[in-house]
């Protein structure tokens, strides 16, 4: 069931109409009937790998609290690693098998060994790098003694799968969702409306934006050997777009959604394209997913502490393993070691961290520094961009390649009159100062009742909805599904 | 709570009456014109002609029969020939039981009836089927583009044969397919279009013109022609060069035909906007199409049904409906013509 179907139109307003008529404001039954709807809304996918969720929230859970309950080290040891090792083993098998066995093949191959490989032919559960990190970061707290176990499984069970976040994020942390789990939510009307703006932004980032963008970034990235220089440019630019539009608003609508029944989520998403330095668009893009790595896996390292050499090490290893959580293929190890390049002089010469607020804060333009870095980013993240949209390396490097020819070149493909001929410019044009003005706000159009009249608020959502049919009409899956 | 309830409720209101608007007028039993430019017709429109929608079953050339005996008429064309809504085939069919067989349109070489006719001439295929009189319909809008189209090859009964099967294994793979999902832009467009259709003859997709006539020529509450937009678009494309090809074509097809003992019908079916072209208003913006009137001044060893002037004919003495109101195809009052003209030529 994806949030943007006409399944979930139904789906959606029946569990609301139910949690906050039928659980007496009563956590315990809005837990269980929010574990239950959960559970429905993942097996709408593939009722089979409910199980294989049923099994993760079990082991973690369980997990848990024997290293809780232990004081002997050895004994947590033991009960950590068998949880990490199970998750990742899950991860390793769904996700990874097939690339480490086609890659230590064809790496072998090279010695001249030819080797008789089995690939699996197995269907990638949706949402497994999502849960399994829930679940991980549950685990390592409780051993680091952080928190306590949570004893109670169905409040465990719901903050591994509770569905607004289940299959694409953010990646939330227990500190931060089981507290909110285990009290009665109490209707807040104006969350509510919020969280309803929330939804309707994300849905026309995720329809109208990224969607539209998806087809003419397809058309190049697809026949790339029929296009070059500015063409190409334009392709990645719509991809750029198009990943933003896609993950940012499957973002909105699960933190809108989660703010309906009373939960506040972790912002995934901070507006990373107004971002002065690649330091600030890792604080800004997939902020659940690199705060997780950061904390789990940067620090524990040793983080930005310790020789040059330590430094190098940890920033790449953080970069890389995110690149590869993203997608078992060398593209997208390629696209973590160019961020962490990007990265690393940064942090090196101790800049990392220039830019903390938000650009241009409290003023209507940028100064003309902010806007040089705002597009020296951005062109630095389309290059990067080009690796984890291609299907290989080579691809990549083609791409590239081709893109660079003729660059300056600026001939418009006649594709593109399409774009303008069906308002689509337009509509990114207007996406684009609507996000820049709102950019201090958790979402686009948070602040919009304090700034507009209510029938211009109301004529515009009515503009947004009339888009979002519009463009509509053919589901397309996010992409972060596929991780 | 029941502030936000009432709040979402109300915002919902127009919305939904917009999609309950849309879904009572935009209908599968509307014509393609209505469904294109989503436009508000009525809803009974279609029940004017009854029963005249024709119900016979028609034969198509991949079914068992065709090699059992003799035909006496083979049809081949584009969507004017094999019609969801009142088609003249089955009429045909009507008049002549078990004597037409009809070539499918997904079998049309380059959705081109003329190549395929010239194809199936070429390859075996009138000497496995044998066939009386074969009936070659094109529409005006595309015909001149179909003949400057010239292809080396053959389609034999046997390659015939393995389209048929082809089709099967295509129609089953189509039932396996999962079903889109439902085309919600549709909402929007109705919207929009029937308000942008009161100030502009395109409305908003600009693939349908709708515009005033002078008399009431459907039974419809409103005076007005709805038009394809490709019929003003390739009128602007008619030449006498062009149109004496086509001509000597058709000449050199029929006289293939006779070699195998078979007489050809050509059928053209008028463009709406060229048929009803005398009717409409706003002659300044709508420019004349001239393609009956340089075809009618050719010698033509052929038969050809000169369906432009009997619908001309009979819109003069204020026929309604010859053509759907909302559809670019002729009607079942039309196609009834067709047969009794069919009929008649090859008497």
């Amino acid at each position: 069931m994806l949030f943007n179907s006409i399944e979930f139109v139904f789906f959606l307003p029946i569990i609301f109409v139910l949690y906050w008529f039928f659980t007496k404001n009563k956590f315990k039954n809005q837990n269980i009937l929010i574990l239950v709807a959960s559970y429905y809304f993942y097996s709408c996918w593939d009722w089979r790998f409910l199980f294989l969720l049923m099994f993760s929230t079990f082991l973690d859970y369980l997990t848990g609290i024997k290293i809780d309950e232990s004081e002997k080290q050895k004994v947590r040891k033991f009960w950590f690693w068998l949880s990490v090792g199970i998750n990742l083993g899950f991860l390793g098998v769904f996700k990874y098998y097939n690339f480490f066995i086609e890659s230590i093949s064809e790496g072998v191959s090279i010695l001249g060994i030819q080797l008789n490989i089995t690939t699996l032919s197995i269907i990638l559960p949706v949402g497994i790098s999502f849960y399994t990190f829930h679940g991980l970061s549950y685990v390592i707290d409780i051993y680091k003694k952080r928190i306590k176990a949570e004893r109670n499984i169905i409040d465990y069970a719901v903050f591994v799968s509770f569905f607004p976040l289940l299959v694409a994020g953010p990646i939330e942390r227990a500190t931060h969702l089981l507290p909110q789990i285990k009290k009665a939510r109490i209707f807040q009307y104006a969350s509510a409306v919020d969280g309803m703006r929330q939804i309707l932004w994300g849905l026309f980032k995720k329809v109208v934006i990224a969607d539209s963008c998806a087809e003419f970034a397809n058309i190049f990235f697809n026949n790339t050997a029929d296009y070059s220089g500015f063409s190409l440019f334009v392709g990645a630019l719509f991809f750029t777009i198009q990943i933003y539009g896609d993950f940012s608003g499957y973002s909105d609508i699960a933190l809108g959604t989660a703010r309906l029944f009373g939960f506040e989520l972790l912002q995934n998403f901070s507006f990373p394209y107004f971002s002065r330095d690649i330091a600030e668009f890792w604080r800004r893009w997939h902020i659940s997913l690199s705060s997780w790595f950061r904390d789990y896996l940067y620090i524990p390292l040793g983080g930005n502490k310790g020789s040059l050499w330590s430094k190098v090490r940890n920033t790449f290893i953080i970069f890389l393993v995110s690149g590869f959580w993203h997608g078992a293929n060398w593209t997208f190890i390629v696209w973590g070691a160019i961020n962490a390049i990007y990265f690393l002089p940064l942090l090196l010469t101790n800049k990392n961290r220039k830019y903390l607020n938000t650009v241009a804060e409290g003023k209507v333009f940028p100064s003309f520094r902010e806007f040089y870095g705002i597009i020296v980013t951005f062109l630095m993240t389309v290059f990067a961009w080009i690796f984890f949209r291609a299907e290989t390396i080579s691809h990549a490097f083609l791409y590239i390649k081709k893109m660079f020819v003729d660059l300056l070149k600026w001939e418009v493909p006649p594709i593109l009159e399409d774009y303008w001929e069906y308002g689509l410019a337009y509509f990114l044009f207007f996406f684009i100062i609507i996000e820049w003005f709102g950019r201090e706000k958790r979402f686009a159009i948070e602040s919009l009742p304090d700034k507009c009249p209510r029938i211009i608020r109301y004529l515009f959502y009515y503009a947004l909805v009339l888009a979002i049919l519009w463009y509509g009409g053919r589901e397309k899956q996010f992409i972060y599904f596929q991780f | 709570m029941k502030k936000f309830l009432i709040k979402i409720l109300i915002f919902l209101v127009p919305i939904v009456c917009l999609i309950g608007l849309t879904l009572y007028y935009y209908t599968i039993k509307q014509g393609d014109l209505a469904r294109m430019s989503y436009l508000k017709i009525s809803y009974n429109y279609s029940d004017i002609f009854g029963e005249k929608f024709s119900k016979e079953p028609v034969i198509y050339v991949d079914s068992n029969a065709v090699k059992t005996r003799k035909w006496k008429f083979f049809t081949i064309g584009d969507s004017f020939t094999l019609q969801g809504r009142g088609g003249y085939v089955g009429k045909l069919s009507k008049e002549y039981p078990h004597q037409v067989l009809s070539f499918r349109n997904d079998y049309l070489v380059g959705l081109n009836p003329v190549l395929t006719l010239e194809h199936l001439l070429m390859g075996n295929y009138f000497d496995s089927v044998k066939v009386d009189v074969v009936i070659l319909q094109n529409v005006e809008r595309y015909v001149l583009e179909r003949v400057d189209v010239y292809q080396d090859d053959s389609l034999t009964f046997e390659k015939m044969n393995e389209l048929g099967k082809q089709r099967l294994i295509n129609l089953e793979n189509i039932l396996n397919e999962v079903a889109p999902p439902y085309p919600t832009n549709r909402f929007p467009h109705f919207l929009f279009n029937n308000v942008a259709y009161n100030f502009n003859s395109t409305g908003i997709n600009h693939d349908v013109y709708k515009t005033k006539i002078s008399k009431s020529l459907f039974s419809t509450k409103t005076q007005d022609l709805l038009f394809f937009k490709e019929d003003i678009e390739m009128s602007r494309k008619e030449s006498s060069e062009r149109i004496e090809k086509m001509n000597n074509r058709f000449s050199t097809i029929n006289k293939k035909m006779e070699e195998k003992g078979m007489k050809l019908i050509v059928l053209i079916a008028p463009d709406k906007y060229d048929l009803y072209y005398p009717y409409i208003l706003d002659k300044k913006t709508y420019v004349r199409p001239q393609f009956f009137e340089l075809y009618h001044q050719l010698e033509k060893d052929y038969t050809y049904i000169d369906l432009f002037s009997i619908f001309e004919k009979e819109l003069r003495k204020g026929t309604k409906d010859i053509y759907f109101y909302d559809d670019t195809h002729w009607s079942p009052f039309a196609t009834e013509i067709v047969v009794k003209e069919i009929s008649k030529a090859i008497k």
